[in-house]
């Protein structure tokens, strides 16, 4: 049986909730091993590898990620921005009993040193199906503002 | 009609009856000079040569473009952020030593002990010296200041596999020599009043206003070099560089925090005197001290202050 939207959308937010509330260590295990969390400034790009990114994180990156925002050795973490994020518009693209692609928007709002920012966002996802069950194969994060100037981001979009 | 010229030319141009003399209405040009693949331009048509402006700068620049390893060098992407704050707290960062270990505890606690071990210059031989025209150079790691000498120095580990792949391809010594541009120069030039060739990328600074300034982190590659060299150029740019790395929020951050503190008060002095007590001349007539001195920034705002003086009586 193919995977379903329903199974699909119960994985990203489930993720979109750890990430507001700052649950990085079970954010990790949302992932598979050769998971990517992608945040691209081209929009159009698709071989992410070749070109300059926000951030490309493979599982060691994305530890040290986490390692980096819970540590309180980073003055732009410390203390961190808190962050309210919704995901809609979702569409599944391809489902097998595999695996599956979909897409989503996401609207976010920061607040750190007293100052707001909004974020917009497509995102893409790519989902595999494990002996643990779901897990995010591929994260892209693709920011309306990409090409723009970003003021500092020092969480997990 | 400034707008029409954006559309290529004057529409129904009959319509100014002999009135209009296109010749009178130019776009304005900029002087524009060319050193060593970077292009400057001024506003100003009278400004002394880009060689003459460069001067003792110029074979810091040289030193910096070896980081093609024999290739040209190329951009490859760029991150763009702003901060609230004035431009010059960025134009002191770029030969400040004394900030790293402090701001950046995050981003070497990412890294491997020999990394590490690398970027703690601040008690080390470099030493940051005044160029002269504002400009200055801050070097952190004296052995990586020329790449082409000690090529037979030891493969960093953090570049063994990288290593290992070229070897397939490439001979020994260039494949050293790829690694070791790979890993970026040992020092950082700060170019008055706006570009810095930061050990291994660009920075490019635009003030938006008094208390908001845009910075370019401009990515470098080697144009022609092996694709997997340049991705891991890539990944090493992500990974302290822009508003997603581990280094640049937290310079962001304390950037920010001087803006603020900056407005306790117009009395409160600025300390720029560290390393002015054993600062020496050099026979060239540089003025040099020690890595973590404040030296670069004395050079860039005796230049800023003689900009705006000289503007100011204008």
């Amino acid at each position: 049986m193919s995977i379903t939207l329903q199974d699909a959308i119960s994985l990203i937010t489930l993720e979109a909730d750890m990430l507001d509330h700052g649950d990085f260590h079970d954010w990790l295990k949302l992932y598979t091993p050769e998971g990517r969390y992608v945040v691209p400034i081209d929009p159009d790009v698709e071989d992410f590898e070749k070109v300059l990114n926000y951030a490309y994180d493979d599982a060691e990156m994305r530890e040290k990620r986490v390692v980096r925002l819970l540590s309180g050795r980073s003055i732009s973490a410390a203390p961190p921005a808190r962050t309210v994020r919704l995901l809609s518009r979702y569409r599944m693209l391809e489902s097998s009993d595999t695996h599956c692609t979909l897409r989503c928007a996401q609207m976010l709002q920061e607040l750190r040193q007293g100052r707001v920012h909004d974020y917009a966002a497509n995102l893409n996802y790519r989902l595999e199906m494990t002996e643990d069950g779901l897990k995010i194969a591929l994260k892209v994060v693709r920011l309306l503002i990409s090409t723009e100037a970003l003021t500092a981001v020092s969480y997990i979009l | 009609m400034v707008w029409m010229v954006l559309f290529g030319g004057v529409p129904h141009q009959e319509g100014y009856t002999g009135q209009l003399d296109k010749s009178k209405l130019p776009l304005i040009s900029l002087k524009v000079e060319e050193y060593n693949g970077l292009i400057f331009a001024s506003f100003d048509k009278d400004i002394m040569s880009l060689d003459e402006w460069l001067g003792r700068a110029k074979p810091w620049i040289d030193l910096f473009m070896k980081q093609g390893a024999g290739w040209p060098v190329k951009t490859m992407g760029e991150h763009k952020f702003t901060f609230p704050g004035n431009w010059k707290i960025q134009l002191e960062n770029t030969t400040d030593a004394y900030h790293f270990p402090i701001v950046h505890k995050s981003f070497l606690d990412s890294v491997d002990a020999e990394t590490q071990n690398t970027f703690d210059f601040v008690e080390g031989a470099g030493f940051v010296e005044d160029l002269g025209h504002g400009h200055s150079v801050m070097v952190m790691i004296p052995e990586l200041v020329d790449l082409d000498e000690g090529l037979d120095a030891p493969i960093p580990e953090r570049f063994a596999e990288l290593a290992a792949e070229l070897a397939k391809d490439y001979p020994d010594e260039q494949v050293r020599k790829i690694v070791r541009a790979v890993g970026g120069s040992g020092f950082n030039l700060n170019l008055f009043p706006n570009l810095a060739c930061s050990m291994a990328f660009f920075r490019v600074l635009r003030p938006l206003s008094v208390t908001e300034t845009e910075i370019r982190h401009i990515a470098i590659g080697m144009d022609g070099g092996p694709d997997i060299a340049n991705e891991v150029r890539l990944r090493l740019h992500e990974h302290f560089q822009g508003p997603m790395g581990f280094g640049t929020p937290d310079d962001a951050e304390a950037w920010d925090r001087v803006q603020r503190g900056s407005l306790a008060g117009k009395d409160i002095s600025i300390l720029l005197n560290r390393g002015l007590g054993h600062e020496a001349r050099r026979e060239d007539g540089n003025l040099f001290s020690d890595v973590s001195a404040e030296t670069g920034m004395r050079a860039a705002y005796r230049q800023w202050l003689i900009a705006m003086s000289e503007e100011a009586g204008a």
